[in-house]
């Protein structure tokens, strides 16, 4: 039976595929390595092996006895062979006691395939096939059994091979059974028997050979970057001497470009926050992806140097095991802090069994690991923490060049960390720097008046809005020694920022102390001049390097004889504009900014105003005030607002900052912007503010605000100012809605009086007429299903107010009172 | 004004900041007509933060309270800030809408 299995062919096919893959196999090993011996190898399988199957006929002996005279004759280059491949293997396995790399493991398992199969040509013809078939059968089984339990239990690359050149075996083994039990036509076996010879050959080494091909490859790699890496001068002009070294070293170049690209990419990755926490998170699923590894974690030393804190971790797969916050303790066991301190990257094998197993405790996710990667993470040769690397595959060996990617990364990581770490520094230095602006601003509003002063028959006002969180325009009303005069001062400090706002608390100080330094006072003139003059000197003389100045527009109000007296050292020329609503005088600077040279000559002029006159002043931050296009305010347009019939300063001021911040619109404000409007009132009782504004939507809230804010100005309680905003949205809402209703918006006119005893409201409009018997007012207490939704507004106004009166003028306008007494 | 919703309890708090009057409420209302929409009936406006009110702002809330009610749900007004219960007493709302003094009891109340 054994003859039919055995045949000729039989022995053929196998001794072709031996051929066959030795002369592929070394063909190219010589391509890779470039190894002479190889190609001496292939010469000498070609010649000694391949000639007689080629050269048939050829006169040889049959040496095998039972062989028919070709298989017979082939059996001695068999012999010659084989005995060089043993010897071979002898040799190899001689040099490689402890295989270290897998490149000569590869070898080992190649050469043994061959020897296995020479064996099986050399001894099966004396052997019972069917008894050696079943053994070889079991023992593959066995060995697949054993393999998968390896395989699923550490699901290691290797277990993965043996079970698929096994399964092979036993598949072939368990042909070959049922072909000798019968089950099988021998004709077929017979028939096909080289095929089958030759390809079963090629199967089994096609299982094992590309492994070993892939680890050599890996291998390979990474041995010739380093080479290159560590021996540069290796590349040098006189060292290449051959076509075939360029293109090494271009191979080499182009590997090494590859990883520094993915050195820069997690360079880029973990640089594009600037936040401690997401730098090291960033760092950490970075370096997933640059090594073969399932758990990455960052660990900080503390400042004691007694543990390590991890600060961020990246699972492959979260398994929801948190390991924020994490100590590894270095206390307990000085080895390990040593070892870090080295700088150089390690492995821990298996961690528990470790050493350093006490310092990972605490530290779940590493401490039942096989395979830990350590790498250092070292700053200005201070050691700050380090990367903990679990490997996917237990048995994975770093490469050298893993090595140095690993010390790369940690450098990286070492420069983002600081770099977050001085970014925080900063961010709570911008923090501390803006909580002491915030405190600046406050102290520096505390300079500004908190009320204007009470004199009889003036009226003072000031507007004032800082463009940053500190100013340097200010202004200032004062007494002068409890005497009949009443200082007035605008001013506006050189440059902006802090630097303006101390000079600007400075100026302010000196003008009020030397304006308080005389007991009595004689000659106002004088003492105006003084004024000037001493704050002038004090600037120029003291704080000459700081060349900081000031324009100053300083008035001295003589309530008594209705006259100003002033300086204006400097600031844009205040305007005088009477009751008519017309400018009648500029006051042009009398003098140079105050603060730059000592000894001016500042000149004082005297005004007197006339009832209703009103002596406005301001500082360029209104003028300059930009909207959106890059369009200044203007002078021109200025003067054209405020050129205008105004009831008071309040008045005119409401108005025209009304104006202004409808022209800045939502742009940043450009400077401060400070006004201040002095009035000689008609009367000396008089309180009365008025606006006029277009009937339309628009205006409404402005309508709005301005009642809310002379009802503040007058001192009105809260509840008042409440009740005259919310009459005037009601009644203006009405009037826009209803009263120019179907003909042209014409105007709406608030006049708000308030004496003594009651505040008076006068809504005007010249459109349709309310009258006020002829319209429902709902019923109040009716339930929700049937309440209107008209007349809430007329039943509101009712409601808050103490009097409400409609009536038809003589100029044909109508006239709302709304009255509401003050006790 | 600014309106921010709160989802407490399938129920949604709606709260208010700055002034309803003509210029806001009609944004308010078309807010709450959204939640309508939806199938949000029960409604929660927290007024904590509106200092003022006027009759633009008490026709959103009879809109609000008279299409929820249609719809068996409600609008409950919570914190109502003396100046703006003023409003309300004067023109009998006090008695219409069902107001609470925080938002954990206006959400009680829908259970």
């Amino acid at each position: 039976m054994h003859q039919q299995i055995f045949s000729e062919q039989l022995y053929l096919g196998i001794y072709v595929g031996i051929i066959f893959l030795a002369i592929v196999n070394n063909v190219s090993l010589y391509i890779r390595t470039k190894e002479k011996s190889t190609i001496y190898l292939v010469l000498f399988i070609v010649i000694g092996g391949g000639g007689p199957v080629f050269a048939n006929g050829a006169n040889l002996i049959n040496f095998w006895p039972g062989l028919s005279d070709s298989a017979g004759r082939i059996m001695p280059l068999l012999f010659l062979i084989s005995l060089y491949l043993i010897i071979e293997y002898i040799q190899l396995f001689l040099r490689l006691q402890s295989p270290e790399n897998i490149f000569e493991k590869g070898v080992l398992y190649e050469r043994g395939i061959f020897i296995i199969g020479l064996l099986l040509l050399f001894f099966l013809p004396y052997v019972s096939a069917l008894k050696l078939i079943a053994v070889l059968t079991i023992v593959s089984a066995i060995v697949i059994f054993a393999a998968c339990l390896i395989y699923i239990n550490k699901g290691n690359e290797r277990g993965k091979i043996i079970i698929k050149t096994c399964s092979l075996l036993f598949l072939g083994f368990i042909i070959f059974q049922l072909r000798v039990m019968g089950y099988i036509s021998a004709n077929f076996f017979v028939d096909r028997s080289f095929e089958i010879g030759f390809l079963s050959f090629l199967i089994l080494s096609s299982v094992i050979i590309p492994t070993r091909y892939r680890e050599e490859e890996k291998h390979s790699k990474h041995q010739r970057i380093n080479n290159a890496v560590k021996n540069p001068e290796k590349i040098t002009e006189g060292n290449i001497k051959e076509e075939d070294e360029i293109n090494k070293i271009n191979l080499m170049l182009v590997d090494r470009a590859i990883e520094l690209g993915s050195i820069n990419k997690f360079n880029e990755k973990i640089n594009s926050s600037l936040r401690f926490d997401e730098v090291i998170q960033g760092a950490c699923k970075e370096l997933l992806k640059l090594f073969p590894i399932d758990f990455a974690s960052i660990g900080v030393l503390s400042d004691k140097k007694d543990k390590l804190t991890v600060v961020a971790y990246q699972p492959l797969k979260s398994n929801g095991q948190n390991a924020m916050g994490t100590e590894i303790n270095l206390a307990s066991n000085d080895s390990f802090l040593n070892k870090l301190k080295t700088g150089k990257p390690f492995i821990i094998e298996k961690v528990s069994k470790s050493p350093y197993k006490e310092s990972f405790v605490n530290f779940k996710q590493i401490y039942e690991r096989d395979n830990v990667f350590v790498v250092p993470i070292i700053s200005i040769s201070e050691i700050i923490g380090a990367m903990f690397l679990a490997a996917s595959d237990e048995n994975y060996k770093y490469s050298p060049s893993d090595l140095e990617i690993a010390r790369a990364v940690a450098l990286l990581v070492a420069g983002s960390v600081e770099k977050a770490q001085l970014f925080s520094q900063k961010e709570k230095a911008l923090n501390v720097a803006q909580t002491d602006l915030e405190i600046g601003r406050q102290i520096q509003s505390g300079f500004f008046p908190e009320e204007m002063l009470d004199i009889k028959g003036w009226e003072v006002f000031a507007h004032f809005k800082a463009a940053r969180q500190v100013s340097g325009d200010f202004y200032d009303v004062f007494q002068i020694n409890s005497s009949k005069y009443t200082a007035f001062i605008i001013g506006d400090v050189c440059d902006k920022g802090v630097g303006a706002a101390l000079f600007m608390v400075l100026f302010r100080t000196l003008l009020r102390a030397y304006s308080q330094k005389n007991e009595t006072v004689k000659d106002i003139y004088s003492l105006l001049r003084e004024i000037i003059l001493n704050t002038n000197n004090y600037i120029a003389e003291t704080h000459y390097n700081s060349n900081m100045f000031a324009s100053i527009f300083f008035g001295i109000l003589d309530s008594d004889t209705d006259e100003i007296h002033y300086v204006n050292a400097g600031l844009e020329p205040p305007v005088v504009i009477n009751s008519g609503g017309d400018i009648i005088n500029k006051l042009y600077p009398t003098g140079p900014v105050i603060g730059m040279f000592p000894n001016l000559a500042f000149t004082v002029v005297t005004i007197k105003l006339k009832p209703g006159d009103i002596l406005f002043a301001y500082t360029d931050g209104t003028t300059d005030a930009k909207n959106s296009n890059r369009e200044s305010f203007s002078d021109k347009n200025l003067l054209k607002t405020v050129a205008a019939p105004w009831s008071s300063g309040f008045s005119m001021l409401y108005d025209l900052n009304s104006n202004l911040f409808r022209h800045i619109g939502s742009q940043d404000q450009y400077d401060d912007i400070t006004q201040i409007a002095v009035r000689k009132k008609l009367s000396l009782e008089e309180n009365k503010h008025s606006i006029i504004r277009k009937a339309s939507q628009d205006n409404l809230e402005d309508l709005r605000n301005f009642i809310e804010k002379a009802a503040i100005y007058c001192k009105l309680s809260d509840d008042k100012v409440f009740a005259y905003k919310l009459a005037t949205e009601e009644i203006c809402t009405n009037i826009i809605k209803y009263g120019y209703d179907g003909i042209e918006k014409g105007e709406i006119k608030l006049e708000f009086l308030v004496d003594t005893n009651k505040a008076v409201l006068k809504i005007i409009d010249y459109g349709k007429q309310f009258i006020p018997e002829e319209f429902e007012l709902p019923d109040i207490n009716e339930d929700w299903e049937d309440r209107k939704i008209g007349g809430l507004g007329i039943t509101l106004v009712n409601g808050l107010m103490d009097k409400v009166q409609y009536s038809k003028e003589s100029d044909n306008s109508n006239c709302i009172t709304l009255e509401l007494k003050i006790v | 004004m600014e309106i921010r919703d709160n989802l407490t309890n399938n129920l949604v708090v709606i709260k208010i900041t700055g002034d309803v009057d003509a210029l806001t409420a009609p944004e308010i209302t078309g807010h709450i007509r959204k939640h309508i929409e939806k199938g949000n009936v029960n409604l929660i406006t927290d007024f904590t933060e509106v200092l003022y009110t006027s009759s633009a702002g008490l026709r959103m809330l009879l809109t609000a309270v008279k299409e929820t009610r249609v719809r068996n749900g409600d609008m409950r007004l919570v914190n109502v800030q003396p100046d703006v219960s003023k409003v309300l007493s004067l023109t009998g709302f006090n008695n219409i809408l069902k107001i609470f003094p925080d938002v954990d009891s206006a959400i009680k109340s829908y259970e």
